[in-house]
């Protein structure tokens, strides 16, 4: 079923149908509350007061962007104001795109076949500063496009661009560093 | 590397890691839906019934039945009178206070199914 049948039920009274929608989503929103926060019990609190904020405001709902993009928006602001800061993404610059030198690529590629490579990724997120690592994972997670990123964020496209430009490059930099220091280690 | 071949690198590091939550937490947000949906019940209830709102109606009927009785005692024949005039309209009257009525009806029965209903749902989680 669709989420578009599951929210009508919803509106028509059938609460058992906003749980397919906090299984579906609950993750996914613990996740950006988490990469704002950083805490495990502020990203849960944030998350069911979304969920809350998101059944209130359900009937205002319209389809007239993806349901996904905005409930993540709600949980974006929420988790902002728990965190108690208007703007999070601030300190802006104009830098265009940075490229990847072999090194962190080859660091990153090595990766891949490696079983605790997800343990490595969350290490290295929370090593980025909380509003790259969000948006890393918006796009290259949840397949967010840069458009649906601006109306999470309230930011502008070309400012997610190179946001996410700048947060690739550090993200395969702390990879790189992350693999130097096992490399050393192993020696 | 290509930009595309470093993006699609980047989503296969990136794959599997969301957060997870604890087991808990499904649960613990539909309690707060269903607490969040009794208050809506309720505060439906509570605006249906409001002092005022009684009050309101019952102001509203007195004048009704003032205004007849002051009609009754302004008709030279009385009573007779205004009833017979009365006969003429009766069928027009009748028809009109049954549709009413069964309007009135249907709207409350609505209302009583619907709150049985949610009543049912609240209880039942």
């Amino acid at each position: 079923m669709d989420e578009r049948k599951w929210i009508e039920r919803i509106l028509a009274g059938d609460t058992q149908s906003f749980s397919c929608l906090v299984a579906k989503y609950e993750k996914m929103a613990y996740t950006i509350a988490f990469r704002i926060l950083e805490n495990r019990e502020e990203a849960e609190e944030a998350v069911q007061d979304a969920f809350v904020k998101m059944y209130r405001a359900l009937s205002d709902f319209h389809f007239d962007s993806k349901f996904s993009t905005w409930f993540y928006r709600i949980v974006y602001r929420t988790a902002l104001t728990a965190l108690r800061q208007q703007r999070m993404f601030v300190n802006y610059e104009e830098v265009g795109p940075v490229d990847l030198s072999n090194d962190e690529v080859e660091s990153a590629a090595a990766l891949l076949e490696r079983e605790d490579r997800k343990e490595i990724i969350a290490r290295a997120l929370k090593k980025l500063p909380a509003d790259e690592a969000l948006l890393l994972t918006l796009y290259y997670l949840e397949e967010c496009s840069v458009e649906e990123i601006s109306q999470i964020t309230e930011l502008s496209v070309s400012n997610v661009k190179v946001k996410l430009f700048r947060g690739r490059k550090r993200f395969y930099g702390v990879l790189r560093d992350k693999m130097k220091f096992e490399t050393i280690d192993l020696l | 590397m290509n930009e595309r071949e470093i993006d699609h690198l980047t989503r296969e590091l990136m794959r599997g890691t969301t957060e997870q939550p604890s087991a808990s937490l499904n649960s613990r947000i539909m309690a707060l839906i269903m607490q969040e949906k009794k208050r809506v019940y309720r505060y439906y209830i509570k605006r249906r019934f409001t002092p005022a709102g009684i009050l309101g109606m019952f102001v509203a009927y007195m004048f009704v039945l003032v205004g007849i009785l002051y009609l009754v005692r302004l008709s030279p024949g009385g009573i007779e009178t205004v009833l017979g005039s009365l006969r003429a309209y009766f069928s027009i009257v009748l028809t009109v206070a049954s549709g009413i009525s069964c309007f009135f009806l249907f709207t409350q029965l609505d209302n009583w199914l619907k709150r049985e209903e949610m009543r049912r749902q609240n209880t039942s989680k």
